[in-house]
């Protein structure tokens, strides 16, 4: 105790407190997490500024600069401020600690940790203008950057494997691209981009690529399904390798409106340390409509269904940042998955044409199909990757065109199925062959597959190897034949299809494996 | 409010600028014209701006001082005379200051010297 009044009284004796000018402003309106100020006339868009309210220092934005006034939003819950309270600028713009700690926790849109787990970085950080003296163990990184230019990027050359068949064979997605998933509610977009987290350590393993980092942003989802996600995450021990950033529906417009954007301040930091990262934004369309609420509260003009006219730049800015840098800026990638829900398989709705012209390709998903039980729900004929192919490797490459090619056709002749039996053998094959690449294709969530996997299950149904297996014994069958090669063809099949790796020999090794296993399930 | 304060304050200053003699005759429509507008309720804000501009346009500025504890009249008096008589001073009592005084001038600059400022210093 005595040592505790020392220690006060020596810092009463060295307090120095100079009385001078300071450049304040005063709240005269506030409501709804926006605050209206008065006076700060230099103060710059972007900028964080501190609201002294009477239970502590409360931070906000300067969001609107007006000729008489700032319209800002508040960072938080609001409820302390009330009109009169000072408010000072801080120089600042809204930035972010980021680092590799970040990696395994869940914290919010302005960094503050979420799991419990303590503190993120050994000093004080974060954006708060309290927070800069003596930080250390993270890099600012502002929230709202400039993307990398032209000739700071290079084209997309390395693939990141969802870990989803149809996916990977049909629409490849490259190491910093952007590919939209796409499609009404309950069809499957976060498992997507969930097993696409998972798949991240396998693929790493063995093949040669480098491990990427993920970073998951929950924009307006329930708190009990970002839990969810996380624990699934930690069962699978992805965690390790993941951020969240999570902005649940409880939490206010303002932070939903901020987290993709920290969500990708993180993602550019392992990107310029020449790291491969992947951000999956779910979901854009909760996150136009936070940017609404905050833009109608702040009274500027509305535009059709009431977005702002700034709608597609807010996406275009934010989705323009995901890149694949070149040699000499360190080769670092930042892949981005960003979810759109639409209502009632409406895609011609604002914001997911949006989405669709801004992103480099979309993954369609199908209430529909969902239904009748192909899952993932993907429409392959309505689904498109732009840049990915050239990020294909060479294995999955030899297996896919065939497969796409095989699928196109069955689609036009699927609306014959039900007059089957009046076709001729040639249609009827190929319907029965599209019929059993369906089957092949689907996947349950949470168990994304390795490449070679994908390679060897999609190459034996492409060359006949499944025709006499009944429909319903494929999924069995092709289980069993993947455990069979994992165990008995390690060397010869399985580590070069993973490195990407294609030849004669590989394809014979293959084709030999799935005959003696098909020999071997004969006797049995 | 049907207009906002701003060009209320403005079209008033503006009018009684331009037309000095009919002074009177302004001041009762204006606040008829406030009053049929249905904007009574802003009347406080429109008359801050009008003192603001005035202010301003005399070459004065706009002072708020306010003081932890009440002060005499005497008091008062000589605090304001500090100032310039071009300039408007209000004196207003914050208890919660615990002591001193804080002077905001054109509500953009400020003089912090209470005691609760310090107590927050120290502790933050």
């Amino acid at each position: 105790m005595k040592e505790i009044i020392e220690k006060l009284k020596r810092d009463i004796v060295g307090f120095e407190d100079k009385a001078e000018f300071a450049e304040i402003g005063i709240v005269t309106e506030v409501g709804d997490g926006i605050a209206k100020i008065s006076g700060l006339r230099n103060a710059l868009s972007q900028e964080i500024l501190s609201v002294e309210t009477a239970s502590g220092v409360l931070p906000a934005v300067a969001f609107n600069l007006e000729e008489n006034s700032i319209g800002a939003i508040i960072l938080g819950e609001a409820h302390g401020v009330s009109v009169g309270n000072r408010v000072k600028k801080s120089g600042k713009i809204l930035s972010l600690k980021t680092g590799d700690e970040l990696l395994g926790r869940v914290i919010d849109p302005l960094g503050e940790p979420q799991d419990g787990k303590g503190v993120i970085f050994s000093a004080k950080g974060g954006f708060l203008p309290t927070g800069q003296a003596g930080a250390s163990g993270g890099k600012d990184y502002p929230l709202e950057r400039k993307a990398p230019s032209v000739l700071d990027r290079e084209s997309v050359s390395a693939p990141v494997h969802t870990g989803i068949k149809s996916i990977d064979a049909m629409i490849p997605i490259g190491r910093g691209q952007r590919e939209l998933i796409i499609g009404d509610r309950q069809t499957g977009k976060t498992a997507i981009a969930l097993d696409t987290i998972l798949n991240q350590k396998q693929d790493a393993l063995g093949s040669g690529r480098k491990q990427v980092i993920c970073i998951y942003v929950a924009v307006g989802q329930k708190n009990s399904k970002i839990a969810k996600i996380v624990r699934m995450l930690e069962e699978n021990e992805a965690i390790k390798y993941t951020v969240v950033v999570s902005a649940p529906a409880s939490s206010p417009a303002s932070l939903q409106f901020l987290a993709p954007f920290a969500g990708c301040a993180i993602g550019e930091y392992f990107m310029d340390s020449g790291r491969d990262a992947l951000i999956v934004y779910d979901d854009l369309s909760k996150h136009a409509d936070s940017y609404r609420q905050l833009s109608l509260l702040l009274r500027r003009p509305p535009g059709r269904e009431a977005y702002p006219g700034d709608i597609f730049y807010l996406h275009a800015r934010l989705l323009e940042r995901a890149a694949k840098l070149s040699k000499t800026n360190g080769g670092g990638s930042l892949t981005a998955l960003p979810i759109i829900e639409t209502k009632l398989g409406d895609v011609s709705a604002y914001i997911p044409t949006n989405v669709i012209s801004i992103t480099d390709g979309q993954i369609y998903l199908e209430s529909n199909l969902f239904y009748q039980g192909v899952r993932p729900a993907i429409n392959a004929g309505l689904s498109v990757s732009r840049v990915g192919s050239a990020a294909q490797t060479k294995a999955m490459k030899k297996v896919s065109g065939k497969l796409r090619l095989e699928l196109a056709q069955f689609r036009e002749l699927q609306a014959f199925v039900q007059f089957a039996s009046d076709l001729d053998e040639n249609t009827r094959n190929q319907i029965k062959r599209g019929e059993l690449l369906t089957e092949v294709l689907k996947q349950s969530d949470g168990e994304p597959a390795a490449v070679a996997m994908e390679v060897a299950s999609i190459f034996a149904a492409i060359n006949g190897f499944l025709d006499d297996i009944p429909k319903k014994d494929i999924k069995t069958f092709d289980k069993e034949f993947l455990e069979f090669i994992s165990k008995m063809h390690q060397t010869d099949i399985i580590e070069p299809l993973s490195k990407g790796e294609w030849n004669e020999k590989t394809e014979e090794n293959l084709r030999s494996a799935i005959q003696s296993f098909k020999n071997m399930k004969k006797i049995s | 409010m049907k207009y906002p304060a701003e060009a209320y304050a403005r079209a008033f200053t503006e009018s009684v600028t331009a037309h000095p003699s009919k002074k009177d005759h302004l001041i009762k429509n204006f606040l008829l014209a406030v009053k049929k507008n249905g904007d009574w309720t802003g009347i406080g804000k429109i008359f801050a701006l009008i003192t603001e501009k005035a202010t301003h346009d005399s070459g004065g500025q706009m002072i708020s001082a306010e003081f932890a504890r009440p002060l005499s009249e005497k008091m008062i008096a000589d605090f304001k005379k500090q100032f310039s008589p071009k300039d408007c001073v209000e004196v207003s009592i914050k208890p919660e200051l615990v002591a001193g005084i804080r002077v905001l001038i054109d509500g953009e600059k400020e003089l912090d010297m209470t005691l609760a400022k310090k107590i927050n210093k120290l502790l933050f």
